[in-house]
């Protein structure tokens, strides 16, 4: 469907090291948020516009100048040990991607979590000193 | 009301006597964030009536950009008075519509709401705008919304809009909305997906609800609740999909499947009030028009630049927020 990507303004670039690794990101992760391409580091080189890149297991100089985050050691985390392991399941690690791809966007026109955290959120007491970082 | 022909986003709920509430009417709203797609209606025994009229037709309409112009400038001269206000929010839509208005020298009060509560504002980009189509612009501040009731569907952006029109005593003015602008609501998401792996209808059905009931959140393709209800939101948009089959271009089919019920929802409110409310993008023969033509043009609102290139493109290089201000 090289029309519909002519059509679509990409933002957010999931690179991944190889084909395989592409498929198993698709078949996993992408379905939890779909707000993004994903490209193996070889067919990244062809990409030379400004987006917003993860990646996964790999890195393509020719996207250093985007704005980037390397996931590796974040999800070699996973095996740390407790308390300081980082659990990934596909929809977390989908829902982390989709707010860090918002980054840009938070950054111009800043948000209104505070207002939230302040007045509200979070509700259950358990998490009251992230309404103390927050507001 | 809603004076101008919008009848592909028509949508009535039948009055009538009945003590019992519809339960499933509330859930349904609740999947989709604020709006239904189904007959439900809030009270047990009365229904809610869609348009029937059919946006996909089964042929590429190929207009011609000049025409395409005529049809909105037409909308807009017919309805406009001596007394207009445009609601400029600093979106692609509504800059379009001041920039025109401007260039048809129709006289227009221009309103900006914003809040100092939410951080989140267009505040600055309208002012820039103010500058660029040299205007005057009239800032509301509004930092609550009033908690409403709604009888029916659920649309924040109409309350705040409303109270300003009537604390601000222009009542007595024909508001122009650019509601729906040329049908490109959220269109990006699909479309990449369909690049990535090909036209698949069931999973942006999916998609739909599932955007719409997290106000825009989730992102997920996938079954996200279990629930019937939330499998019958999912039918209709599998439905509407199969109506868009008669289309020739696939990718208007991914783009236009949501537009007639999330178009209703966002009109919807503004039909029922007492203000002159008119939406010149949501007019018939144009929305048919901009959804039934060579998919090309779409994508990233360009069909604006296409009509007006000498416009500014202030609006193309901010994202949009919204008003991100709470209900009270």
């Amino acid at each position: 469907m090289d029309s519909a990507f002519r059509l679509c303004s990409i933002k957010n670039l999931i690179v991944v090291a190889s084909k395989d690794a592409k498929q198993a990101f698709i078949d996993t992760v992408y379905p939890h948020n779909i707000d993004c391409v994903v490209i193996t580091a070889n067919e990244a080189k062809h990409y030379t516009g400004d987006y917003k890149v993860v990646f996964f297991g790999c890195f393509v100089q020719e996207l250093a100048h985007c704005e980037n985050i390397v996931m590796d050691d974040i999800i070699y985390r996973a095996w740390s040990p407790k308390p300081y392991t980082v659990r990934w399941e596909p929809e977390s690690l989908a829902t982390f991607l989709g707010c860090w791809f918002s980054q840009s966007k938070l950054r111009k026109m800043n948000n209104n979590h505070s207002w939230r955290f302040k007045n509200g959120k979070p509700i259950d007491g358990r998490f009251g000193w992230l309404k103390n970082l927050m507001t | 009301m809603n004076l101008n022909n919008t009848d592909y986003f028509s949508c009535t709920f039948e009055t009538g006597e009945s003590n019992a509430i519809n339960k499933d009417f509330f859930k349904e709203r609740d999947f989709l964030g604020g709006w239904t797609v189904s007959d439900r209606n809030p009270l047990i025994g009365l229904k809610r009536h869609a348009s029937r009229e059919i946006l996909p037709q089964n042929k590429i309409i190929d207009i011609s950009i000049e025409d395409l112009k005529n049809i909105l400038e037409g909308t807009i001269k017919k309805n406009a008075t001596d007394k207009n206000i445009i609601f400029l929010s600093g979106g692609k839509d509504s800059s379009t519509l001041a920039y025109i208005f401007k260039r048809l020298n129709i006289p227009f009060k221009a309103i900006s709401l914003y809040s100092n509560v939410s951080q989140t504002t267009e505040y600055n980009i309208v002012q820039q705008l103010e500058k660029k189509l040299e205007i005057d612009v009239n800032y509301y501040k509004i930092d609550t919304i009033p908690k409403i009731d709604f009888p029916y569907w659920i649309e924040n952006p109409f309350t705040a809009k409303r109270l300003a029109v009537k604390e601000l005593s222009l009542a007595d003015h024909r508001i122009f909305t650019g509601e729906i602008g040329t049908g490109e609501m959220q269109v990006n998401q699909s479309l990449q997906y369909t690049a990535m792996l090909g036209y698949r209808p069931k999973d942006l059905a999916r998609w739909h609800v599932n955007v719409c009931g997290s106000y825009r959140r989730i992102n997920s393709v996938n079954e996200i609740h279990d629930d019937p209800i939330y499998f019958e939101c999912i039918e209709h948009f599998e439905s509407r999909f199969a109506e868009w089959g008669r289309h020739p271009d696939i990718l208007n089919r991914v783009m236009f499947s949501r537009l007639q019920d999330e178009g209703a929802y966002r009109l919807f409110n503004y039909g029922l009030d007492d203000l002159e409310w008119v939406h010149p993008y949501a007019e018939s023969d144009f929305i048919s028009a901009c959804v039934n033509m060579p998919s090309e043009y779409k994508g990233k609102k360009n069909l604006y630049r296409e009509m007006y290139p000498e416009m500014t493109d202030l609006a193309w290089r901010y994202p949009k927020s919204g008003l991100g201000i709470p209900t009270m």
